[in-house]
């Protein structure tokens, strides 16, 4: 299944320049979301996002009429974020000081059960080695199958899902008492 | 084969309540960002027409990053532990560029709804191309408007018109394009809704110049591009952007 109509794609493949700027526009959103949550910084992530549409755009030709796009989109995605985490893990020594305290506020907030929650899921997918937290955000965020999974990511459909249910079993291991707490 | 063991482990998975909460917490997509797009677009443009990548940096070098590329597209494995070279000059040319133009055209005010934004960039042949918006100026400036600046992207440059690409942000019925290169016709250019979203884009070929140019929303109000400068000579007293079309 792809997110792309084949018509929009074979104009992108014609160097319809109208057409490659209704691709960016669209992809542009999920490119971020699987980028932030990969890389964790807004400026890593959108240089990660470029180099992938630029790469989208020199080899689209290249690209199998009538294929799924969005797993020939995220294996160019997932390759720039895997090489801006190397490049990170070369240059920078990350130090952890820790949960920072939250400031209780007088007014409640509607949303912020949802996003505490929501910051409790990310620590712990941060918690979990790459390769897991790239599985089960391309299987459970971004919807692909485990087979479009294996050429996004190199690794076989057994080990693909040893990744997910890891990355699973750390999320209900760690999210069963805090998912009560904010109902 | 999956085992039964397997199978079973997805469908609770599936059905996992703690796991559809984390899903549906980590679900929701970042908003629309048509600067962003913007400077992807020019960046393509670049690294198709010139051969560099002028706006980064900091990456790898052109031929490293083909090579890889074909190695991603190929499905083959990446290398690691590249050193990366730099392309100073060409970046820093084009950003300069941008940033002095920037300086002499930025207008003073915006006159744009809430809810609304838009970017214009250009499109050559079979790319986008040209810095339209160099965004990394705005962390400078107090809010001021982006000039919808044009750089030649070749030294052999002509009065040739030059593809324009327009975009705009906004819930509305219908959008069009007006401007002195269509005789300010709210009919001639309208813009096309991008299925599912708020956005609208069109392209046009304009000549080289100054132009002023703003946006028709539901066939009466007038916006103008809060992306470019403000025209100080708005005509028919409607709110008007700049936008300065160079040769290419």
């Amino acid at each position: 299944m792809s997110s792309i109509e084949p018509e929009l794609l074979d104009r992108v493949r014609d160097r319809d320049a109208v057409a490659f700027a209704q691709l960016v526009d669209r992809m542009h959103p999920r490119a971020m979301r699987f980028a932030l949550h990969m890389l964790k910084q807004s400026e890593d992530a959108e240089d990660a996002v470029q180099e992938a549409f630029v790469r989208v755009h020199r080899y689209i030709g290249g690209f199998e009429p009538g294929a799924a796009f969005d797993p020939w989109f995220f294996r160019i995605l997932a390759n720039r974020c895997r090489t801006m985490l190397e490049k990170r893990k070369r240059h920078h020594t990350l130090i952890h000081y820790g949960d920072l305290p939250e400031v209780a506020s007088d007014v409640p907030d509607p949303l912020a059960g949802d996003q505490s929650f929501r910051r409790h899921v990310e620590r712990v997918l941060d918690t979990l080695p790459p390769d897991q937290k790239e599985a089960f955000l391309l299987r459970h965020v971004e919807d692909l199958s485990y087979e479009e999974m294996v050429p996004v990511t190199g690794a076989g459909l057994s080990a693909l899902r040893m990744r997910v249910k890891r990355a699973c079993d750390a999320l209900r291991r760690e999210l069963s008492e805090v998912s009560h707490a904010f109902r | 084969m999956r085992s039964d063991e397997e199978l079973m482990n997805e469908s609770m998975d599936e059905h996992d309540d703690v796991l559809q909460r984390a899903r549906a917490a980590l679900a929701p997509l970042p908003p629309a960002n048509p600067a962003a797009v913007a400077r992807i677009l020019a960046a393509v443009r670049s690294d198709a027409g010139a051969d560099v990548q002028p706006l980064r940096l900091h990456r790898e070098t052109n031929r490293e990053s083909h090579r890889e590329s074909h190695r991603e597209t190929r499905g083959e494995p990446r290398r690691s532990n590249r050193s990366p070279q730099r392309r100073w000059f060409a970046g820093a040319a084009i950003l300069a560029a941008a940033a002095v133009v920037a300086v002499v055209l930025r207008g003073t005010d915006s006159t744009a709804p809430n809810g609304t934004d838009s970017l214009a960039v250009t499109a050559r042949g079979d790319a986008p191309t040209v810095v339209a918006v160099d965004t990394n100026l705005s962390a400078t400036g107090d809010e001021t408007p982006y000039p919808a600046v044009l750089v030649p992207a070749t030294e052999d440059a002509s009065m040739e018109a030059v593809p324009v690409f327009f975009g705009f942000v906004g819930s509305a019925r219908t959008v069009a394009l007006v401007g002195d290169f269509n005789g300010w016709d709210a009919d001639s250019m309208p813009l096309t809704r991008v299925d599912g979203t708020d956005r609208w884009v069109t392209s046009a070929r304009i000549v080289p110049g100054r132009h002023v140019y703003a946006f028709v929303v539901d066939g009466a109000r007038w916006v103008r591009d809060p992306s470019a400068p403000q025209a100080p000579d708005d005509d028919f007293g409607k709110p008007g952007s700049v936008l300065m079309v160079t040769p290419q």
